[in-house]
């Protein structure tokens, strides 16, 4: 009973609202406001079919005995419990199709709210969560009754979060990823409007959402007005907002991403080495997978998934990430269609992982911090890492073991026609990547309990588990 | 029929702006408003209702009321 619960820090901006954390379990304390809009939620007809559906985090009212849990008590009016998330993450690590999906997602619930008379109090892309490729609304508070006459606030957080992300990279070819990791907050209308040109206007969207709310903002920035009850008293109808939601769901079903192949993106038909090399791999992989269940696995450097899939079947959950957007887009596209819902696809370059960020770097976690994987498979990546992004031999092992996970790896010679391509223009500084020397940095902290060198004789299998 | 719509209203309503003053900064006011744009006629309905008074200031009827401004230059 008098378990220790643990604050999430980084929920704090909803004064009405606080995640904790015990045995395992989401918990969030809700203050009697917020527990009035709950009290109306979950009397809807949408609300149960929306959790049934997987579109909305199952939650539940706590038993009131959670209350007289020290750190809860005398804080809040009720505490909600929240089926937990497998492995959060973040809109700057969603492949286009993601970030799509979740925006359409958003809008959809809006859609539904809007019918009963309620609505979302904010449009942040940081409150959709993944369950495999299944989208799931998580912030449960953010629906509150719709006052009539007034405005749909979270349009402006809806365009900055999602909308022109998916703007710039449908209409510019120009990742949004960067971006979302570089400002929380999303594109500024303004900068938004400086990258489109005079021919852009034509594209959907682009006039309305862009230009015009540009120059609105600018326009109406220093207003005097109280806006919000102007427009009540001149007779704002939530019709308006349905109207305008409407819009940009025809307009985000639109947007696509459309672009040349990238150069590892058709690993799966070049690989590179024979088809025999192939099935060994795969076998390999297979049999580690299989010798005990797994909880959570990740795939570092997965491209097309292939390896993801064979492990998959053994573990509770696959994180798969890879740097090449497009092999993430694809992957996704191809799981999405399959429903899903035990392999994560994310967008994450092992030399440049996605840090803490936010208020005191507690906001958004880094990578290593939202959960440490049993398995790691890193297959046809060390020499990317180490001769593509300069990193240490030694430090990349390091690394790897700070994890405390086990490890199957592919160690690719510098002979290998796939290394021979990265090395071709540069000076040959990487003494320390041979075969010897990476064998004693993997036995310093892995137990190798298995070595299957591949018919090409470029490339070595390695399987070790963490040693303590 | 509605982009026309859209013309009206985002036309009516940059060029009704107040004198700015400087009071604390409202970014989401403009993006407020413009639902009233993309609302299609229903939204022009209500910017005009929200601005009948200083329009009639504008085509010269009505009385001269305080708050009508001298100059109908937008802000940028």
């Amino acid at each position: 009973m008098m378990t220790l619960s643990r604050v999430e820090a980084g929920s704090f901006r909803d004064r009405h609202s606080r995640v904790f954390y015990r045995s395992g379990t989401v918990f969030r304390g809700l203050s009697e406001e917020a527990l009035t809009d709950w009290n109306t939620l979950s009397s809807t007809r949408f609300f149960p079919r929306l959790m049934a559906e997987g579109k909305l985090v199952r939650t539940e009212q706590a038993a009131p005995a959670e209350l007289l849990n020290p750190m809860i008590a005398g804080e809040w009016a009720a505490v909600l419990t929240h089926q937990t998330i497998p492995f959060i993450s973040y809109p700057y690590e969603w492949s286009f199709c993601m970030l799509k999906d979740a925006a359409l997602l958003h809008l959809e619930l809006l859609d539904a709210a809007l019918a009963e008379d309620m609505i979302l109090k904010d449009a942040s892309a940081y409150n959709v969560q993944w369950i495999g490729t299944s989208p799931t609304f998580i912030d449960i508070p953010s629906f509150e009754t719709l006052i009539p006459g007034t405005p749909w606030v979270g349009y402006r957080q809806f365009c900055q979060l999602f909308l022109y992300p998916l703007l710039l990279q449908a209409y510019k070819d120009v990742p949004f990823q960067p971006w979302l990791r570089g400002s929380l907050e999303g594109i500024e209308p303004e900068h938004c409007n400086n990258f489109i040109s005079t021919r852009d206007l034509l594209r959907p969207g682009v006039l309305t959402h862009v230009y015009l709310q540009a120059k609105f903002q600018r326009t109406y920035s220093k207003t005097k007005r109280k806006v919000k009850s102007d427009l009540m008293a001149a007779g704002f109808t939530k019709n308006l907002i349905q109207t305008n939601l409407k819009r940009l769901e025809k307009l985000i079903n639109t947007l696509t991403w459309t672009r040349s192949k990238s150069q590892w993106s058709d690993y799966a038909d070049e690989h590179g080495y024979g088809d025999a090399d192939h099935e060994m791999k795969q076998t390999f992989v297979r049999e580690v997978a299989m010798s005990r269940p797994w909880g959570l696995v990740w795939d570092l450097g997965c491209n097309t998934g292939m390896f993801s899939r064979i492990v998959a079947e053994h573990a509770r959950y696959v994180v798969a990430m890879d740097a090449d957007h497009l092999a993430i887009e694809r992957f996704y596209n191809a799981l999405k269609t399959e429903r899903n819902r035990t392999i994560l696809p994310l967008i994450n370059n092992i030399a440049d992982a996605s840090p803490n960020l936010g208020w005191r770097g507690l906001e958004r976690k880094s990578l290593t911090e939202r959960g440490r994987p049993e398995l790691t498979l890193c297959l046809a990546l060390i020499h990317h890492i180490v001769l593509s992004a300069n990193i240490p031999l030694k430090e990349f092992t390091d690394w790897l073991a700070s994890l405390g996970t086990n490890l199957i790896i592919e160690f690719v010679t510098k002979q290998d026609p796939m290394v021979e391509v990265l090395l071709r223009n540069k000076a040959d500084q990487y003494a320390d990547y041979e075969v010897g020397y990476f064998e004693e940095c993997l036995a310093e902290s892995f137990a190798v309990s298995r070595r299957l060198p591949l018919r090409s004789g470029t490339r070595i299998l390695y399987y070790g588990t963490a040693k303590l | 029929m509605k982009p026309l719509t859209i013309f009206v209203s985002a036309l009516v309503l940059l060029h009704l702006v107040p004198t700015p003053s400087y009071a604390y900064l409202d970014p989401g006011a403009g993006s407020m408003l413009l639902q009233l744009v993309l609302g299609g006629v229903a939204g022009l309905v209500v910017i005009l209702k929200l601005y009948w008074h200083r329009l009639l200031a504008m085509i010269g009827i009505g009385k001269g009321k305080k708050d009508t401004t001298k100059s109908d230059t937008p802000n940028a």
